[in-house]
């Protein structure tokens, strides 16, 4: 049964794995994912036993269990570190991955294409060697016009043809290196090649070169932000980026979580329950947003809030939605009456008793008021 | 980054690392003997599991188990149940599974496992479909569900296989 064509796996916006004859691209694939959400690391920390997790995945593990999720050795909050070294390996990693990824597969035709000295480029012979995210999505070679070979075995072979072909064609292209720029074959923004497909994965973004320069400006800004207390420029209310400090949930009222809520202009509504999660929940995002080089506006931050408590609000009706067809199923209903069986037994059960515990005090009320008194 | 974040929070977490841990167990499937995957398109958080009962025990047929996940998945376990349920010294009659990396985070107050072998975030589904693996080809009667099966298993092995057998063949229909 062939499941990779699953369409739940289609919806993922995911780079697909290396071949399984890569096992050591596959093992440094798996090394730079956090264990808890079994993503590339964000944020990444290091606790006292020296194991690494995301920041908001490990703070949150610490708010169910104070213990390593790895080792289980007992770990605080207080012991987080900021892990620099992982976070720059990662993301190198993901930078050079669809690059290595693409190296990595079995051997095709790979035309460089035309110089882009001329002011257009022929879009065919770019489309060719710039679209390595809709070939590894097909996951064959046939896109290949002239060879479309399936086994392996025949790897060797291609690699000499593919020789041949580059001596053939050497006369008339000429070699790009990566720091050249060259338009997306998808949305046509002119970019670094090396950084191509990582733009299309990630669904063509606005180009980045100008990002790198506005991302330093923003770090800047929120270095002076941190050092001096207040906002950088005229705007009304800024928050302080600094850690913020847990309370303790068990005590605090109301009026304290829409406190702290207010302070960072959040929602306020809601009961107990609903405040102390998003207080909760707002601490990692805020705590963990910290512990990064590229940290996420403070706006950016209550989006990303406001969703996770959408798709909980979404994963909890999907269960009663579920329920609810399950019934209107044929015998449906049958089989809840007997699932839930016990259940209704045991109400029952208790009904009849506190009825009969009820008429009995009802009788006794009198004798009761004397024993009262007497005391 | 931004993009990044932003595709990150449209899924919740437990639908995220659910659909990360389907995709490698279809990548990379868990032996021959189990299959696991969601079981409707739009609602990660319910599976089901398909398990091939392990060579040399009683349990010789292919048997069926929901998992269902709690919204805040990874951080508290699933529950696993065999549907029909199945005779065994750590499944419950009702079918849930009864074992201790499914158990919640935490120290057990009765000590009776160390919490090494408890539910963390890292487990996943494929770690604990093993464990059951294991717990089909050898029971743990020290902390069990069903305490009849218990005594069965413990003081009339033969007797417990054979009761085992017959269930397996009704529910095959032989």
């Amino acid at each position: 049964m062939d499941m990779s064509n699953h369409p739940l796996l289609a919806s993922m916006d995911e780079p697909p794995p290396f071949p399984a004859n890569y096992t050591q691209l596959r093992r440094l694939d798996r090394s730079v994912v956090c264990q808890i959400c079994k993503e590339p690391f964000q944020a990444p920390v290091s606790i006292a036993c020296g194991h690494s997790f995301c920041s908001s995945c490990i703070r949150s593990s610490l708010d169910v269990l104070k213990k390593c999720p790895s080792c289980n050795e007992p770990a605080s909050e207080g012991s987080i570190r900021r892990n620099r070294a992982l976070e720059e390996i990662t993301d190198a990693w993901e930078e050079s991955r669809p690059i290595i990824h693409e190296l990595a597969q079995p051997p095709i035709v790979r035309k460089r294409p035309a110089p882009e000295s001329s002011s257009k480029p022929s879009s065919s012979s770019n489309t060719k060697r710039l679209k390595p995210s809709s070939r590894e999505a097909s996951g064959s070679r046939s896109q290949s016009p002239t060879k479309s070979r399936t086994s392996n075995e025949d790897h060797v072979q291609l690699r000499q043809e593919e020789l041949l072909d580059d001596e053939e064609e050497e006369d008339d292209i000429q070699e790009l290196t990566e720091n050249d720029e060259a338009p997306c074959p998808i949305c046509q923004a002119t970019l670094p090649i090396s950084s191509i497909p990582m733009h299309i994965e990630k669904g063509c973004p606005p180009p980045k070169a100008k990002m790198n320069g506005a991302k330093k400006g923003n770090q800047k800004a929120d270095w002076r932000k941190v050092f001096s207390g207040q906002g950088t420029t005229g705007k009304a209310k800024d928050v302080e980026m600094k850690r913020i400090i847990k309370p303790n949930y068990s005590i605090a009222s109301p009026a304290d979580l829409r406190a702290i809520l207010s302070e960072y202009s959040l929602p306020t509504t809601g009961d107990k329950a609903a405040l102390t999660s998003r207080v909760q929940e707002w601490i990692i995002l805020f705590n963990s947003n910290l512990d990064t080089s590229h940290p996420s506006s403070i706006s950016a931050l209550r989006a990303k809030l406001s969703d996770l408590e959408a798709s909980k609000r979404r994963d909890k009706e999907k269960g009663k939605d579920e329920m609810i067809a399950q019934l209107g199923q044929k015998g449906g209903l049958q089989k809840y009456a007997k699932d839930k069986r016990s259940e209704f037994d045991r109400l029952r059960q208790e009904i009849i008793e506190r009825d009969k515990r009820r008429k009995d005090e009802e009788e006794g009320k009198g004798g009761r008021e004397n024993a009262i008194e007497v005391e | 980054m931004f993009s990044n974040n932003n595709t990150r929070a449209q899924t919740s977490t437990a639908t995220r690392r659910l659909m990360k841990e389907y995709r490698d167990l279809t990548a990379d499937p868990l032996q021959d003997t189990i299959t696991a995957g969601p079981v409707s398109e739009d609602n990660m958080l319910e599976w089901e599991a398909l398990i091939q009962g392990p060579e040399g025990t009683p349990y010789v047929s292919i048997f069926a188990a929901k998992l269902v996940f709690p919204p805040d998945y990874p951080l508290n376990p699933f529950t696993m149940t065999f549907d029909p349920p199945l005779l065994h010294p750590n499944i419950y009659p009702n079918g849930v599974v009864c074992i201790s990396i499914l158990h919640p985070p935490g120290d057990d107050p009765l000590h009776y496992e160390s919490a090494s072998e408890r539910w963390s975030p890292v487990q996943g589904v494929r770690s604990v479909l093993l464990s059951v693996l294991s717990m089909l080809a050898e029971p743990n009667i020290e902390s069990g569900a069903d305490v009849e099966c218990c005594k069965l298993y413990r003081d009339n092995k033969p007797e417990f296989e054979r009761r085992v057998r017959e269930q397996v063949k009704s529910l095959l229909g032989i």
